[in-house]
């Protein structure tokens, strides 16, 4: 049987026919250079960690002008209380990888130049043991507050009694925040400055956008007070209580919890009483949010101090 | 009188609620039993905002522990219970209390509504007994998907899905009782690996205890120090609001007899001050001072009963449900009564749409099968019959019975369209 079957007879079952594999070899047909990355991408080597925020426009990121969302300020203003230098770059939810902003991205090279990353592309460089050298991982949340403590100019005081700092941190999140999701998402009135901040510019995207937002909010605000309906005076009301309190717990102190460096908690409080207190914010003239806020005199020079000493650049417009 | 309507008594506790157990002890301890009423309605409905504990004070609704608490306060109806402590003190009670509501009640909601067998046996009887028969079938799913909600966050879903595979229709289960022939041919699956054994809360135990402690730790470290016997979060008050609130959501963790008790064998092995504080609240502070002004609640008259049974019904339709549920919630936000514009337009919205599928569908069914030929029959006109010719024609034709037509059309090879008899006209429905 062997002999029969000669050297150029018939290949095997399974052996592609001649034309087909003549075929096959004309591809590709040709190859195309590799596309650019987009221009927002980030740059492969970064000087500086990049700190992705909502802003309002590149000008005002470019200067580090202090974000519109409370989440993204309270970072920001901790990287600067940590004295941590940052780009600010603005950016949406989509970019993040967690779906929420802000996120930092470290910086590309260790802060002692080096050029050696340009001349190889794919093989890292010969790294020397710092934990800064993994690029592609982006930061959030308190790992935020733990590279800012890492690369802290100076050392930051660590919390006193985190029980107490739960509880209150518990206080912003579960009646400050329903209250100025509920002014800025739902109020009628301050429409026009949500669709400058979290609109897109297009009418057609606007109103679906719009839905969106607001039925998050809702859902948000239902969640977070456990009842079901949204009335305005309760969340008003628990939200001048919860601030009573943080007076109450601030009293004549410089820092919250007696300390005498600001702290996380400090970047916290200040990221809401800051956006309510600003004037340039855009809010509607009769916001009832600031002025609850505006009786407690100490939390009005609170937000004053921390924003003297975070932003002194600010101070020669003034 | 206050009348207070609550959730009722389940446990041995007197609400199945947390914020409803936290503001009948503070009823209880601030105020006398003869000036206020405690209604075990268990319908959320009976206040405009939908929401048990309900205050009813002559005819002012309030809804809420801490509202309630702020309107007993601001009508100065009876000494608040906060009214000793200092401006600090007062300021921890706030931030403690949003730090339950934040924290303890998702831990609640994962114990008694998300993980499924706590469920099964123990949460949903206690509420099968609240309520009467239809609504036991409607309403206790519904609270039980509000507490998922709530709890999703927290990332531990899994609890949910508690299929026990050495129970029940399994295929190893009845392999003893099959002849030979069959059992050769049932793949060998008894080998089950660790994880399948383990129930839900085991296998997700380190996420629920780092849970737990980082809950039940921040508490237990604001009542330290205090009286060893009966603690309290704040030494110089006997009872205060952070004390009813915290015992609504602790005895909550602690009291139910259910099967996969996490919450409490860690309440009894390592915050034994807030196990005592519990057992305290309830001997001193609910049993120690008397029975509860418990009142039976006005009989539901059929109309609003049937109304709530068909209102928990809409709830449960998929994509009608949510759209139903948030239309009711603005309603109750605007405080609209009766109909408005807006109503109206969503009336006869919904009754067009239904008009138009009713008319779509009977439309639909009454169209012939894709391709099947429509047979319809034409009298014979040419011969005349007997009743065009007056009354007596039609008596003649009674007399000679009555007229059949003769289908003499069916021989489909003849179609001879102008003779006598039937004609067969064919047309092709076709169905888009």
């Amino acid at each position: 049987m062997a002999a029969v079957a000669g050297p150029n007879s018939r290949p095997g079952w399974f052996a592609v026919p001649a034309p087909v594999r003549e075929l096959f070899k004309l591809f590709p047909l040709t190859t195309l250079p590799a596309d650019p990355l987009p221009e927002r991408a980030p740059e492969r080597a970064r000087p500086r960690p990049r700190l992705y925020v909502f802003a309002r426009s590149e000008e005002e990121a470019r200067g580090g002008r202090p974000s519109f969302n409370p989440q993204c300020l309270k970072w920001q203003t901790f990287l600067r209380i940590a004295g941590v230098e940052v780009d600010i770059i603005p950016s949406n939810n989509h970019a993040s990888p967690s779906g929420a902003l802000p996120f930092l991205l470290p910086p590309t090279t260790p802060p002692s130049p080096s050029s050696t990353l340009s001349t190889t592309e794919s093989q890292p460089a010969p790294a020397p043991l710092n934990s800064n050298l993994k690029p592609t991982i982006p930061l959030t949340g308190s790992k935020i507050e733990r590279y800012a403590k890492d690369h802290s100019s100076h050392e930051i005081p660590s919390d006193p009694s985190t029980s107490r700092i739960e509880a209150y941190e518990a206080l912003l999140s579960q009646s400050l925040r329903p209250a100025w999701l509920y002014t800025l998402y739902l109020d009628p009135l301050n429409t026009t400055l949500l669709s400058t901040l979290y609109l897109p510019p297009s009418p057609i995207l606007q109103l679906p956008s719009l839905h969106t937002l607001r039925n998050a909010a809702t859902a948000e605000i239902l969640k977070t007070t456990r009842s079901a309906i949204i009335s305005p005076l309760q969340l008003l009301s628990d939200a001048t209580d919860a601030l009573r309190s943080l007076s109450a717990l601030l009293s004549d102190d410089e820092w919250f919890f007696g300390s005498s460096e600001p702290g996380l908690f400090d970047a916290e409080v200040f990221a809401y009483t800051h956006l309510i207190l600003d004037p340039e914010f855009g809010w509607a003239d009769d916001n009832s949010l600031t002025k609850c806020l505006a009786k407690f005199g100490n939390l009005v020079e609170h937000r004053r101090r921390l924003y003297e000493s975070c932003w002194p650049e600010s101070q020669g417009e003034k | 009188m206050l009348h207070l309507h609550v959730w009722g008594s389940a446990f041995g506790l007197p609400s199945i609620d947390a914020e409803c157990l936290a503001i009948i002890t503070y009823f209880h301890n601030a105020l006398p039993a003869s000036s206020w009423r405690l209604i075990p309605s268990n319908d959320p409905s009976v206040s405009p905002s939908n929401l048990l504990p309900a205050l009813n004070h002559e005819g002012n609704w309030t809804s809420g522990f801490q509202p309630i608490v702020q309107y007993l306060a601001s009508t100065a109806l009876c000494d608040g219970l906060d009214q000793n402590l200092s401006p600090i003190q007062r300021a921890d009670s706030v931030a403690y209390s949003a730090y339950l509501r934040a924290h303890a009640g998702p831990l609640v909601d994962l114990s008694l509504y998300v993980s499924a067998a706590n469920w099964a046996t123990t949460t949903r009887p206690a509420y099968s007994s609240l309520l009467s028969f239809p609504l036991t079938w409607t309403v206790p799913t519904l609270i039980r998907s509000e507490a998922i909600k709530r709890a999703e966050h927290l990332g531990l879903a899994e609890l949910d899905s508690d299929f026990d595979p050495s129970s029940g229709l399994h295929l190893s289960a009845g392999r003893d009782a099959l002849p030979e022939t069959f059992r050769r041919h049932i793949p060998l699956m008894i080998k089950k690996t660790v994880h399948e054994e383990m129930t839900p809360e085991q296998a997700t135990a380190i996420r629920l205890f780092s849970l737990t402690e980082d809950c039940l730790t921040v508490l237990d470290d604001l009542i330290q120090g205090e009286s060893e016997d009966h603690p309290r979060f704040f030494a110089d008050a006997p009872v205060t609001s952070l004390d009813c609130l915290a015992f609504g959501y602790l005895a909550l963790m602690q009291k139910p007899p259910i099967p996969r008790a996490f919450l409490k064998d860690w309440l009894e092995s390592k915050t034994p001050r807030l196990h005592k504080f519990v057992d305290s609240m309830l001997a001193r502070n609910i049993a120690g001072r008397g029975n509860l002004p418990w009142a039976v609640p006005d009989p539901t008259s059929a109309v609003r009963f049937s109304g709530r049974v068909f209102d928990s019904v809409l709830r449960h339709l998929p994509n009608v449900g949510e759209q139903y549920a948030s239309e009711v919630r603005r309603r109750a936000e605007q405080q609209t009564k009766g109909l408005d514009q807006r109503a109206l337009m969503l009336i006869v919205g919904v009754v067009l749409t239904g008009l138009a599928t009713g008319y779509g569908f009977q439309t639909y069914r009454a169209m012939q099968p894709f391709g099947a030929s429509t047979q319809s029959w034409q009298p014979r006109r040419k011969q005349s019959r007997l009743s065009d010719f007056g009354q007596l024609g039609s008596m003649l034709s009674s007399a000679m019975g009555p007229y059949q037509p003769v289908p003499s059309g069916l021989d489909l090879g003849t179609r001879d369209h102008g003779g006598p008899g039937g004609r067969l006209v064919e047309v092709d429905s076709e169905v888009d």
